[in-house]
Protein backbone atom coordinates (compact mmCIF):
# COMPACT_ATOMS: atom_id res chain seq x y z
CA UNK A 1 0.00 0.00 0.00
CA UNK A 2 1.78 3.30 -0.88
CA UNK A 3 0.72 6.68 0.74
CA UNK A 4 -0.11 9.59 -1.12
CA UNK A 5 1.46 12.93 0.12
CA UNK A 6 -1.08 15.69 0.44
CA UNK A 7 -0.47 18.06 -2.39
CA UNK A 8 0.45 21.72 -0.93
CA UNK A 9 -1.56 24.01 -1.31
CA UNK A 10 0.02 27.05 -3.22
CA UNK A 11 0.01 30.77 -2.60
CA UNK A 12 -2.02 33.02 -4.79
CA UNK A 13 1.80 34.75 -5.34
CA UNK A 14 3.25 31.04 -6.54
CA UNK A 15 0.15 30.57 -8.88
CA UNK A 16 0.41 34.13 -10.25
CA UNK A 17 4.28 33.70 -10.89
CA UNK A 18 3.47 30.53 -12.52
CA UNK A 19 0.43 32.09 -14.72
CA UNK A 20 2.82 35.02 -15.87
CA UNK A 21 5.78 32.74 -16.08
CA UNK A 22 3.75 30.52 -18.33
CA UNK A 23 1.91 33.35 -20.42
CA UNK A 24 5.58 34.97 -21.41
CA UNK A 25 7.15 31.47 -22.35
CA UNK A 26 4.57 31.30 -24.78
CA UNK A 27 5.93 34.93 -26.21
CA UNK A 28 9.49 33.89 -25.42
CA UNK A 29 9.41 30.58 -27.74
CA UNK A 30 7.10 31.74 -30.32
CA UNK A 31 8.11 30.86 -33.81
CA UNK A 32 10.39 32.62 -35.86
CA UNK A 33 9.10 33.77 -39.48
CA UNK A 34 9.78 31.82 -42.51
CA UNK A 35 12.56 33.24 -44.45
CA UNK A 36 13.66 36.12 -41.48
CA UNK A 37 17.67 34.82 -42.20
CA UNK A 38 17.64 35.24 -45.54
CA UNK A 39 15.57 38.61 -45.47
CA UNK A 40 18.16 40.28 -43.20
CA UNK A 41 21.26 38.99 -44.39
CA UNK A 42 19.47 40.20 -47.89
CA UNK A 43 19.13 43.61 -46.45
CA UNK A 44 22.62 43.94 -44.80
CA UNK A 45 24.08 43.04 -48.28
CA UNK A 46 22.18 45.69 -49.58
CA UNK A 47 23.76 48.40 -47.44
CA UNK A 48 26.19 50.82 -48.56
CA UNK A 49 30.11 50.92 -47.91
CA UNK A 50 30.55 54.14 -47.33
CA UNK A 51 33.55 54.16 -45.07
CA UNK A 52 36.37 55.99 -47.59
CA UNK A 53 40.01 56.84 -46.20
CA UNK A 54 41.70 59.08 -47.60
CA UNK A 55 45.61 58.13 -48.13
CA UNK A 56 47.91 61.07 -47.71
CA UNK A 57 50.97 61.34 -50.26
CA UNK A 58 53.17 62.39 -47.44
CA UNK A 59 52.95 59.50 -45.23
CA UNK A 60 54.44 60.42 -42.18
CA UNK A 61 55.45 57.31 -39.83
CA UNK A 62 56.57 59.37 -36.82
CA UNK A 63 52.77 60.80 -36.46
CA UNK A 64 51.72 57.29 -36.02
CA UNK A 65 53.97 56.77 -32.49
CA UNK A 66 52.45 57.70 -29.49
CA UNK A 67 55.17 60.25 -28.67
CA UNK A 68 54.25 62.01 -31.56
CA UNK A 69 50.87 62.19 -30.64
CA UNK A 70 51.74 63.12 -27.02
CA UNK A 71 53.78 65.65 -28.62
CA UNK A 72 50.69 67.01 -30.62
CA UNK A 73 48.81 67.21 -27.69
CA UNK A 74 50.85 68.68 -25.50
CA UNK A 75 51.37 71.52 -28.61
CA UNK A 76 47.54 71.99 -28.63
CA UNK A 77 47.13 72.36 -24.58
CA UNK A 78 50.19 75.03 -25.03
CA UNK A 79 48.70 77.20 -28.19
CA UNK A 80 45.15 77.11 -25.90
CA UNK A 81 46.69 78.12 -22.84
CA UNK A 82 48.75 80.53 -24.52
CA UNK A 83 45.25 81.81 -26.14
CA UNK A 84 43.94 81.89 -22.86
CA UNK A 85 46.69 83.55 -21.39
CA UNK A 86 46.53 86.08 -24.12
CA UNK A 87 43.39 87.20 -23.84
CA UNK A 88 43.28 87.53 -20.28
CA UNK A 89 46.72 89.60 -20.21
CA UNK A 90 44.62 92.06 -22.76
CA UNK A 91 41.39 92.44 -20.80
CA UNK A 92 42.28 92.11 -17.41
CA UNK A 93 44.77 95.77 -17.18
CA UNK A 94 41.64 97.51 -19.42
CA UNK A 95 39.05 96.39 -16.27
CA UNK A 96 41.60 97.77 -14.05
CA UNK A 97 42.22 101.15 -16.14
CA UNK A 98 37.95 101.83 -16.90
CA UNK A 99 37.77 101.09 -12.84
CA UNK A 100 35.58 103.94 -11.26
CA UNK A 101 38.04 105.68 -8.28
CA UNK A 102 36.10 106.07 -5.33
CA UNK A 103 35.93 109.82 -4.89
CA UNK A 104 37.25 111.02 -1.59
CA UNK A 105 34.93 112.60 0.66
CA UNK A 106 36.32 115.60 2.05
CA UNK A 107 36.94 115.77 5.85
CA UNK A 108 34.19 117.09 8.16
CA UNK A 109 34.59 118.75 11.25
CA UNK A 110 33.09 116.59 14.23
CA UNK A 111 30.83 113.89 14.00
CA UNK A 112 27.23 115.76 12.86
CA UNK A 113 25.16 114.66 9.93
CA UNK A 114 27.10 113.92 6.94
CA UNK A 115 26.68 115.71 3.36
CA UNK A 116 26.30 112.47 2.12
CA UNK A 117 28.82 112.77 -0.61
CA UNK A 118 28.24 116.08 -1.42
CA UNK A 119 31.01 118.55 -2.21
CA UNK A 120 31.50 121.52 -0.31
CA UNK A 121 32.10 124.59 -1.98
CA UNK A 122 33.85 127.30 0.42
CA UNK A 123 31.56 131.10 0.59
CA UNK A 124 33.97 133.64 -0.74
CA UNK A 125 33.59 137.17 -0.42
CA UNK A 126 33.04 139.39 -3.25
CA UNK A 127 36.49 140.68 -4.66
CA UNK A 128 37.26 143.67 -6.76
CA UNK A 129 36.19 143.07 -10.38
CA UNK A 130 39.15 142.67 -12.68
CA UNK A 131 38.29 144.67 -15.94
CA UNK A 132 37.94 142.75 -18.45
CA UNK A 133 40.86 143.60 -21.04
CA UNK A 134 39.94 143.15 -24.81
CA UNK A 135 42.66 141.25 -26.21
CA UNK A 136 44.11 142.53 -29.55
CA UNK A 137 43.61 140.04 -32.46
CA UNK A 138 46.43 138.02 -32.88
CA UNK A 139 48.95 140.08 -35.82
CA UNK A 140 48.42 136.91 -39.14
CA UNK A 141 51.13 139.16 -40.92
CA UNK A 142 54.44 136.79 -42.24
CA UNK A 143 57.67 137.99 -41.27
CA UNK A 144 58.37 138.32 -45.03
CA UNK A 145 55.66 140.66 -45.58
CA UNK A 146 56.26 142.72 -42.56
CA UNK A 147 60.39 142.90 -42.21
CA UNK A 148 61.07 144.16 -38.80
CA UNK A 149 62.03 147.89 -38.72
CA UNK A 150 65.18 148.60 -37.54
CA UNK A 151 65.62 150.60 -34.33
CA UNK A 152 66.76 154.33 -36.12
CA UNK A 153 68.22 156.89 -33.65
CA UNK A 154 65.60 159.06 -34.46
CA UNK A 155 63.26 157.08 -32.87
CA UNK A 156 65.15 156.62 -29.54
CA UNK A 157 66.02 160.27 -29.22
CA UNK A 158 61.83 160.23 -29.39
CA UNK A 159 61.20 158.26 -26.73
CA UNK A 160 63.80 159.23 -24.82
CA UNK A 161 61.87 162.92 -24.78
CA UNK A 162 58.27 161.70 -24.58
CA UNK A 163 59.43 159.74 -21.28
CA UNK A 164 60.93 162.82 -20.02
CA UNK A 165 57.98 165.02 -20.51
CA UNK A 166 55.92 162.00 -19.39
CA UNK A 167 57.61 162.42 -15.35
CA UNK A 168 57.69 166.47 -15.38
CA UNK A 169 53.82 166.56 -16.22
CA UNK A 170 53.35 164.08 -13.07
CA UNK A 171 55.88 165.97 -10.59
CA UNK A 172 53.42 168.92 -11.87
CA UNK A 173 50.13 167.53 -10.95
CA UNK A 174 51.86 166.21 -7.91
CA UNK A 175 52.78 169.94 -7.02
CA UNK A 176 48.81 170.98 -7.86
CA UNK A 177 47.67 168.52 -5.71
CA UNK A 178 49.56 169.46 -2.44
CA UNK A 179 48.72 173.31 -2.73
CA UNK A 180 44.95 172.51 -3.88
CA UNK A 181 45.27 170.31 -0.07
CA UNK B 1 59.75 70.67 -61.37
CA UNK B 2 61.76 69.92 -57.77
CA UNK B 3 60.69 66.84 -56.27
CA UNK B 4 59.97 68.99 -52.72
CA UNK B 5 57.13 71.33 -55.31
CA UNK B 6 56.03 68.23 -56.02
CA UNK B 7 55.51 66.74 -53.00
CA UNK B 8 53.64 69.83 -51.61
CA UNK B 9 51.42 69.98 -54.97
CA UNK B 10 50.63 66.65 -54.20
CA UNK B 11 50.22 67.60 -50.24
CA UNK B 12 47.33 70.33 -50.99
CA UNK B 13 45.18 68.33 -53.38
CA UNK B 14 44.45 64.77 -53.10
CA UNK B 15 44.21 62.79 -56.29
CA UNK B 16 41.61 60.56 -57.51
CA UNK B 17 43.75 56.91 -56.68
CA UNK B 18 44.21 58.19 -53.70
CA UNK B 19 40.93 58.46 -52.24
CA UNK B 20 40.11 54.58 -52.01
CA UNK B 21 37.99 52.92 -50.81
CA UNK B 22 38.78 50.56 -47.53
CA UNK B 23 38.11 47.22 -48.83
CA UNK B 24 35.55 46.08 -46.48
CA UNK B 25 37.47 43.42 -44.54
CA UNK B 26 35.61 40.08 -45.71
CA UNK B 27 36.04 38.39 -42.04
CA UNK B 28 33.91 41.20 -40.43
CA UNK B 29 31.22 40.75 -43.29
CA UNK B 30 31.46 36.69 -42.65
CA UNK B 31 31.52 37.52 -38.47
CA UNK B 32 27.91 39.73 -38.90
CA UNK B 33 26.20 37.37 -41.47
CA UNK B 34 27.47 34.17 -38.87
CA UNK B 35 25.93 36.25 -36.10
CA UNK B 36 22.75 36.77 -37.90
CA UNK B 37 22.28 32.79 -38.67
CA UNK B 38 23.20 32.31 -34.89
CA UNK B 39 21.64 35.10 -33.21
CA UNK B 40 18.68 35.90 -35.37
CA UNK B 41 16.06 33.89 -33.51
CA UNK B 42 16.87 34.52 -30.45
CA UNK B 43 16.77 38.28 -30.82
CA UNK B 44 13.72 37.76 -33.06
CA UNK B 45 11.53 36.21 -29.84
CA UNK B 46 13.15 38.85 -27.32
CA UNK B 47 11.50 41.60 -29.71
CA UNK B 48 8.52 39.88 -30.05
CA UNK B 49 7.99 39.18 -25.93
CA UNK B 50 8.06 43.31 -26.19
CA UNK B 51 6.35 44.25 -29.12
CA UNK B 52 3.88 41.08 -29.84
CA UNK B 53 3.68 41.65 -33.45
CA UNK B 54 5.87 39.76 -35.63
CA UNK B 55 6.41 42.69 -38.25
CA UNK B 56 7.38 44.88 -35.85
CA UNK B 57 9.81 42.12 -34.25
CA UNK B 58 11.19 41.37 -37.14
CA UNK B 59 12.27 45.32 -38.11
CA UNK B 60 13.83 46.01 -34.78
CA UNK B 61 16.37 42.78 -35.58
CA UNK B 62 16.94 44.20 -38.76
CA UNK B 63 17.87 47.35 -37.42
CA UNK B 64 19.23 46.19 -34.41
CA UNK B 65 22.01 44.33 -37.20
CA UNK B 66 22.37 47.73 -39.25
CA UNK B 67 23.54 48.61 -35.85
CA UNK B 68 25.85 45.97 -35.58
CA UNK B 69 27.38 46.78 -38.97
CA UNK B 70 27.70 50.48 -38.26
CA UNK B 71 30.09 48.93 -35.34
CA UNK B 72 31.27 45.66 -36.95
CA UNK B 73 35.25 47.18 -36.37
CA UNK B 74 34.12 46.72 -32.63
CA UNK B 75 33.39 43.39 -32.90
CA UNK B 76 36.55 41.78 -32.24
CA UNK B 77 36.18 43.60 -28.48
CA UNK B 78 33.05 42.51 -27.75
CA UNK B 79 33.16 39.68 -25.03
CA UNK B 80 29.95 37.58 -25.38
CA UNK B 81 28.37 38.24 -28.64
CA UNK B 82 24.59 37.07 -27.17
CA UNK B 83 24.33 39.37 -24.26
CA UNK B 84 25.71 42.20 -27.01
CA UNK B 85 23.02 41.57 -29.63
CA UNK B 86 20.39 41.05 -27.11
CA UNK B 87 21.29 44.38 -25.32
CA UNK B 88 21.15 46.12 -28.82
CA UNK B 89 18.27 44.66 -29.13
CA UNK B 90 16.54 45.22 -26.40
CA UNK B 91 17.06 49.19 -27.01
CA UNK B 92 15.98 49.13 -30.10
CA UNK B 93 12.73 47.63 -29.18
CA UNK B 94 12.30 49.71 -26.15
CA UNK B 95 12.43 53.10 -28.33
CA UNK B 96 10.14 51.65 -30.29
CA UNK B 97 7.63 50.93 -27.73
CA UNK B 98 7.83 54.51 -26.30
CA UNK B 99 7.31 55.74 -29.92
CA UNK B 100 4.18 53.61 -30.51
CA UNK B 101 1.18 53.71 -27.77
CA UNK B 102 -0.38 51.35 -25.88
CA UNK B 103 -1.35 48.05 -27.69
CA UNK B 104 -5.67 47.41 -27.08
CA UNK B 105 -5.95 43.88 -25.63
CA UNK B 106 -8.20 42.34 -28.52
CA UNK B 107 -4.67 42.47 -30.66
CA UNK B 108 -2.73 40.72 -27.46
CA UNK B 109 -5.66 37.94 -28.18
CA UNK B 110 -5.46 37.48 -31.54
CA UNK B 111 -1.63 37.04 -31.18
CA UNK B 112 -1.50 34.90 -28.32
CA UNK B 113 -4.50 32.27 -30.27
CA UNK B 114 -1.78 32.20 -33.31
CA UNK B 115 1.74 31.73 -30.78
CA UNK B 116 -0.95 29.08 -28.75
CA UNK B 117 -0.24 25.36 -29.33
CA UNK B 118 -3.12 24.34 -31.26
CA UNK B 119 -2.96 20.44 -30.12
CA UNK B 120 -5.26 19.05 -28.44
CA UNK B 121 -7.36 21.84 -27.57
CA UNK B 122 -10.61 22.75 -29.43
CA UNK B 123 -11.07 26.38 -30.67
CA UNK B 124 -13.21 26.79 -27.86
CA UNK B 125 -10.49 26.01 -25.50
CA UNK B 126 -8.01 27.89 -27.47
CA UNK B 127 -10.19 30.97 -27.66
CA UNK B 128 -10.34 31.23 -23.81
CA UNK B 129 -6.74 30.26 -23.26
CA UNK B 130 -6.08 33.47 -25.54
CA UNK B 131 -8.27 35.51 -23.29
CA UNK B 132 -6.46 34.14 -20.06
CA UNK B 133 -3.00 35.19 -21.32
CA UNK B 134 -4.10 38.33 -23.24
CA UNK B 135 -5.35 39.72 -19.44
CA UNK B 136 -2.28 38.34 -17.81
CA UNK B 137 -0.34 40.22 -20.17
CA UNK B 138 -1.99 43.56 -19.56
CA UNK B 139 -1.12 42.72 -15.94
CA UNK B 140 2.57 42.82 -16.87
CA UNK B 141 1.84 45.65 -19.10
CA UNK B 142 0.58 47.71 -15.61
CA UNK B 143 3.89 46.65 -13.78
CA UNK B 144 6.34 49.54 -13.01
CA UNK B 145 9.08 49.20 -16.49
CA UNK B 146 11.89 48.25 -14.04
CA UNK B 147 10.06 45.26 -12.69
CA UNK B 148 8.38 44.49 -15.98
CA UNK B 149 11.39 44.45 -18.07
CA UNK B 150 13.02 42.22 -15.78
CA UNK B 151 9.98 40.22 -15.65
CA UNK B 152 10.14 39.59 -19.56
CA UNK B 153 13.80 39.09 -19.68
CA UNK B 154 13.53 36.51 -16.72
CA UNK B 155 10.82 34.12 -19.37
CA UNK B 156 14.24 33.51 -21.40
CA UNK B 157 15.60 30.36 -20.31
CA UNK B 158 18.46 30.41 -22.26
CA UNK B 159 19.57 34.18 -19.89
CA UNK B 160 21.05 33.85 -16.54
CA UNK B 161 19.98 36.71 -13.90
CA UNK B 162 24.01 37.78 -14.28
CA UNK B 163 23.27 38.14 -18.30
CA UNK B 164 19.69 40.11 -17.49
CA UNK B 165 21.98 42.16 -15.56
CA UNK B 166 24.55 42.41 -18.33
CA UNK B 167 21.74 43.65 -21.23
CA UNK B 168 19.89 46.04 -18.61
CA UNK B 169 22.97 47.29 -16.92
CA UNK B 170 21.96 46.83 -13.26
CA UNK B 171 23.62 44.54 -10.76
CA UNK B 172 22.64 40.95 -10.74
CA UNK B 173 21.44 42.05 -6.79
CA UNK B 174 19.28 44.96 -8.70
CA UNK B 175 17.80 41.70 -10.99
CA UNK B 176 16.61 39.55 -8.12
CA UNK B 177 15.06 42.30 -6.05
CA UNK B 178 13.21 43.38 -8.75
CA UNK B 179 12.11 40.22 -10.06
CA UNK B 180 11.02 39.67 -6.46
CA UNK B 181 8.65 42.76 -6.82
CA UNK B 182 7.46 42.24 -9.93
CA UNK B 183 6.07 38.54 -8.82
CA UNK B 184 4.89 40.17 -5.79
CA UNK B 185 3.10 43.17 -7.89
CA UNK B 186 2.15 40.09 -10.06
CA UNK B 187 -0.15 38.83 -7.81
CA UNK B 188 -1.34 41.79 -6.31
CA UNK B 189 -2.97 42.28 -10.10
CA UNK B 190 -4.06 38.94 -10.61
CA UNK B 191 -6.06 38.85 -7.24
CA UNK B 192 -7.58 41.84 -7.67
CA UNK B 193 -8.73 41.05 -11.81
CA UNK B 194 -10.18 37.46 -10.20
CA UNK B 195 -11.97 39.42 -7.51
CA UNK B 196 -13.49 41.91 -9.58
CA UNK B 197 -14.39 39.03 -12.12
Amino acid sequence: MILKMPERVKTPEEIAEETTRETLRLLAEAPVPVGMETRLLAKLREQPQPRRVLRWPLRVQLAESAGMRAAAAALLVALLAGGGWGIAALTWPAQQAGASRESVRPALGGEGFSTAGAMRTPQTLKGPAVPMTVAAPPVTTTLAAVPEAAPTKKAAKKAVASAKSNAQGKTVDKKVDETER
Amino acid sequence: MSAGQAVFSNWMEIAEEQVRAVECAPSEDAAVAALVTEYSGTLYRVAYSVLRSPADAEDAVQEAFLRVLRHRDQLAEVRDNRVWLIRIVWNVVLDRKRRVKARPETDDVTEMERVLPARGLSAEQLASAAEHHARVLACVERLPAKEREVLQLSAFEELSSVEIAAVLGISESSVRSRLFRARNLMAELLNHKRSLR
